[in-house]
């Protein structure tokens, strides 16, 4: 069987698919990017499940030696279903709420936050609900106040997916659009619930057709609050967006297939 | 036509505390040029809000859905639907998202009012969460989520 004869297979796209951009609160925005490779043609396959967790970032500084010092959380941090849970002890970066002190004075906060670092948790958190309102902290070095770095999944804002034409024209159609917090407590693995996030029957036929060198976009808008996606320490961003994809046929000229797909975005 | 949400978080949304004791606008949307939205009766709502001083607003709060068109007096509000916030109170945010207890939190539209259940509003028509209760709402803590379609004209 010739290569571009294979069927279609699923694709999970996962946050290493994405570059990341940063965000100026006030105006909607592009702040992440995926494109499509040029032998390959992607399909939307409605009703799959979506997972997509963008993060926040806030700033604290805890007093040298500190026992027990409380941050208050602005915005509070939801406790993603589908991440790890501060509250239960789990102190990884995958955690929906993760903290990194500045352990070297460079005025970096890079080195992840568990119960046994120089700033380290004591186990008490402040909930709200499902959101976590407060970390207590303590700091052991007494070498001086010590900057830290939080990472929250994002509770404000809407964030969107779209594709995108590439080159001339950047047309661009919306696939799908849900609040922040929405995606926050979706939960992929439960079909049972409707908290899931599924792929929108609408994008059904050529409206969820990406041809190749596409763009597929994830835009998000809030007045306020700016998303922390493109910082090297946001490795908690959590996205799994399932594409079909399929090579280009030998009958099809990839160009032809932008054109008409463009066509049928402008409407 | 697009399935979309109606939401305290989008752009045309203007989101304001009420006055304690007067039937005042929480949020407003004011409809974008050249669209038109329709929302229909019988979905969930998702709400949350808390009390100006903090703490859940008292079970007093009668909130309701509003539209006005353009041209009618600033206070002329057309009352749509109105619900109680008790079922918001109980139920947490991340436990709004299931349609498992959802019962008390669907949409009703007065009937006299909408008369198929479906009410479109266009440009300049503006729609409105309202609220009345004893005291005044925190207005950064509103979440307010209902499903909507638009329509590009």
């Amino acid at each position: 069987m010739p290569g571009n004869q294979r069927p279609e297979k699923s694709v999970y796209l996962g946050p290493e698919k994405f570059d990341f951009k940063s965000y100026t609160p006030g105006s909607e925005g592009i702040v992440g990017t995926t494109q499509v490779p040029t032998t390959q043609v992607w399909r939307v396959p409605t009703g799959m499940p979506l997972v997509v967790a963008l993060v926040g970032r806030q700033t604290a500084t805890v007093t040298s030696g500190a026992d027990g010092q409380t941050i208050s959380l602005d915005p509070e941090a939801p406790l993603t279903d589908f991440l790890d849970d501060v509250t239960a002890s789990e102190y990884t970066e995958d955690a929906s709420l993760v903290g990194y002190f500045d352990s070297d004075g460079d005025g970096d906060p890079d080195t992840l936050i568990t119960d046994s670092t120089q700033v380290s948790y004591d186990g008490n958190f402040g909930t709200d609900g499902d959101f976590v309102s407060s970390v207590d902290v303590s700091e052991s070095a007494g070498g001086g106040d010590v900057d830290v770095a939080f990472y929250a999944t994002m509770r404000h804002g809407l964030t969107k997916i779209q594709k995108r034409n590439s080159g001339k024209g950047n047309v661009s159609q919306e696939l799908q659009a849900e609040d922040s917090i929405t995606w926050a407590f979706s939960n992929p693995d439960a079909p049972s619930t409707d908290r899931q996030i599924t792929w929108d029957a609408r994008n059904d036929g050529l409206r969820g057709v990406i041809p190749p060198k596409f763009n597929l976009d994830l835009i998000f808008y809030d007045k306020e609050f700016a998303t922390a996606v493109a910082r090297e320490d946001a490795v908690n961003v959590e996205v799994s967006i399932p594409v079909s994809q399929r090579p280009v046929r030998e009958d099809e000229d990839p160009a032809d297939l932008r054109r008409k797909v463009s066509q049928s975005m402008v409407a | 036509m697009t399935d979309e949400t109606l939401s305290t978080e989008l752009p045309y949304a203007d989101v304001q505390a009420n006055l304690a004791n007067n039937p005042t606008p929480v949020t407003t949307w004011d409809i974008p040029q050249g669209t038109a939205i329709t929302i229909s009766q019988g979905h969930a709502a998702i709400l949350d809000v808390d009390a100006s001083g903090g703490g859940n607003v008292s079970r007093k709060t009668r909130l309701g859905l509003a539209y006005r068109e353009p041209n009618d007096p600033l206070d002329a509000w057309t009352v749509i639907s109105e619900f109680n916030i008790a079922p918001f109170n109980t139920l947490s945010l991340k436990d709004q998202q299931s349609g498992e207890n959802a019962q008390r939190r669907r949409v009703r539209f007065i009937s006299e009012r909408v008369p198929e259940g479906r009410l479109t509003l266009e440009d300049a028509d503006e729609l409105a969460l309202l609220a009345m209760g004893p005291e005044s709402i925190d207005a950064d803590s509103l979440f307010f989520n209902y499903p909507m379609q638009v329509e590009n004209r």
